[in-house]
């Protein structure tokens, strides 16, 4: 009994000291996250105390009246910000947007785009339509396979 | 009894041995990552990894923009897309797509994967215009503009968002790329495509380069500055804010600066270039009765008044 008590406190000295040994450098990677928190925290007030200032201007602008020259495509009945998908009313992107997680539909549809593209041969016909000009022919394509 | 206590004790040592060595040899590891990574930095991308990031991008652009699904016309600007992009000087294979916002502005991302917006698509009015646009988003493309910005924000180790704060990934450990690298380039990629500037010297190689693809596919190569001109008129408007803010000085350099440029560089090309206007308006017609539901859906009341005239003089 008293062998075993001796070595149950030999062995707990043992971990205590490794302890002691590691802490600094789980002392200086907790600092690091930290700061990168605070920096992070920091950085999204100023943002939203920039919203905050835009929101304000934009109460003013002629946006919201929809006062604008440019030609607009027609838009989707389900588009209710008339059109202006991913954009502030400032005409800057959204944060919140770039920030979202992406759905399975973003791939998908990144997906389907990644297979656009045209035909030889209509491309061919496409170019002397319109009396434009073909590059000389390339000998290898370094595209990679889609999938 | 005494064999379970010392294998307890043994498994007690183990832990005490361990902890501590994998808070020293921690700092060896990140030190090797570190030198793996500054290497990466240096190294162009392959086109597998090129692709990998462009597709990621094109997902998250798709997610900010929305698609615009209307495949006539996305057929349409593929055709002129890669009719300039014949004379891009890397053999890749691009994808041109829509992007279902009013927005003025035409994005390139790595791999060959270039939107351009359905308001720019509204306010261009010739082929020309059109093949200008989209080759100086191929000139990015073929110049890796966009890649030597995310390698030099890796070299000097400027982080702009983490693969944490792009969501959850689905292109993590794929193409030689560590797991999750690819979502973090392409965050990085839609950050300085969406908020910063290429900066004046690639912009100007773009529209320089860019300029040359379309007047060697036989385009007018005034098309990309006609376009321009258009928008720096109307983008001294302040109602037009919201639809040029994007293009007028916060990406690219101010548009009146670019135009002036253009103008020189498309004088020392000779004229005759196709400009053909009758193609653009048989295939890009947002108020014709379309296949698609956005384009069928009648536009509203002060689009439809806005839609009759073009503010700026050509």
């Amino acid at each position: 009994m008293q062998r075993s008590t001796r070595m149950s406190a030999g062995l707990l000295a043992l971990i205590l000291g490794a302890t002691c040994w590691a802490a600094p450098y789980f002392q200086e990677n907790s600092k690091n996250n930290n700061s990168d928190q605070q920096k992070q925290s920091d950085k999204n007030k100023n943002k939203n105390s920039d919203k905050d200032k835009n929101k304000k201007k934009n109460d003013d602008s002629p946006f919201g009246s929809g006062k604008i020259n440019l030609l607009h495509s027609s838009q989707k009945s389900d588009s209710a910000s008339a059109g202006f998908n991913g954009l502030t009313p400032n005409g800057e992107v959204e944060a919140k947007k770039l920030k979202e997680p992406l759905t399975a539909d973003d791939y998908n549809k990144a997906q389907r785009v990644s297979f656009m593209g045209v035909k030889n041969s209509s491309l061919k016909k496409f170019i002397q339509d319109g009396k434009l000009n073909t590059a000389p022919a390339r000998s290898a394509t370094a595209a990679p396979k889609k999938g | 009894m005494y064999k379970i206590k010392l294998f307890f004790a043994t498994v007690l040592l183990l832990l005490a041995g361990v902890l501590p060595a994998s808070a020293q040899f921690g700092d060896i590891f990140n030190g090797i990552n570190k030198g793996r990574e500054i290497h990466n930095a240096t190294q162009e991308w392959t086109p597998e990894q090129e692709e990998a990031v462009g597709r990621a991008s094109a997902a998250k652009m798709i997610h900010v923009f929305g698609l615009y699904d209307n495949p006539a016309m996305t057929h349409y600007v593929n055709l002129v897309g890669d009719t300039v992009a014949q004379f891009g000087t890397r053999p890749l294979q691009y994808h041109f797509a829509i992007l279902d916002t009013e927005i003025v502005n035409a994005f390139a991302m790595p791999g060959g994967y270039v939107f351009i917006t359905r308001g720019s698509l509204a306010n261009i009015s010739n082929e020309s215009e059109l093949a200008g646009v989209l080759a100086h988003e191929v000139a990015h493309v073929d110049g890796r503009h966009l890649e030597k910005i995310i390698r030099d924000k890796k070299l000097t180790g400027i982080a702009v968002q983490t693969g944490a704060e792009v969501g959850a990934s689905q292109a993590g450990g794929i193409a030689g790329f560590a797991a999750g690298m690819v979502d973090q380039y392409a965050a990085q990629a839609i950050t300085a495509a969406l908020t910063q500037n290429y900066g004046p010297d690639k912009e100007r190689d773009a529209d320089k380069a860019g300029t040359e693809f379309a007047a060697k596919a036989g385009y007018d190569p005034a098309g990309l500055r006609n376009f321009l001109a258009m928008l720096a008129a109307a983008a001294s408007d302040p109602a037009n804010k919201r639809v040029t803010n994007m293009l007028n000085g916060k990406t690219h350099p101010p548009l009146k600066e670019r135009v002036s440029k253009l103008t020189d560089l498309s004088a020392t090309y000779p004229a005759g270039g196709q400009v053909l206007e009758k193609r653009y308006q048989q295939n890009v017609n947002f108020q014709a009765g379309s296949t698609t539901a956005s384009a069928a859906t009648p536009a509203t009341t002060t689009t439809a008044k806005k839609s009759t005239k073009k503010p700026a003089s050509r």
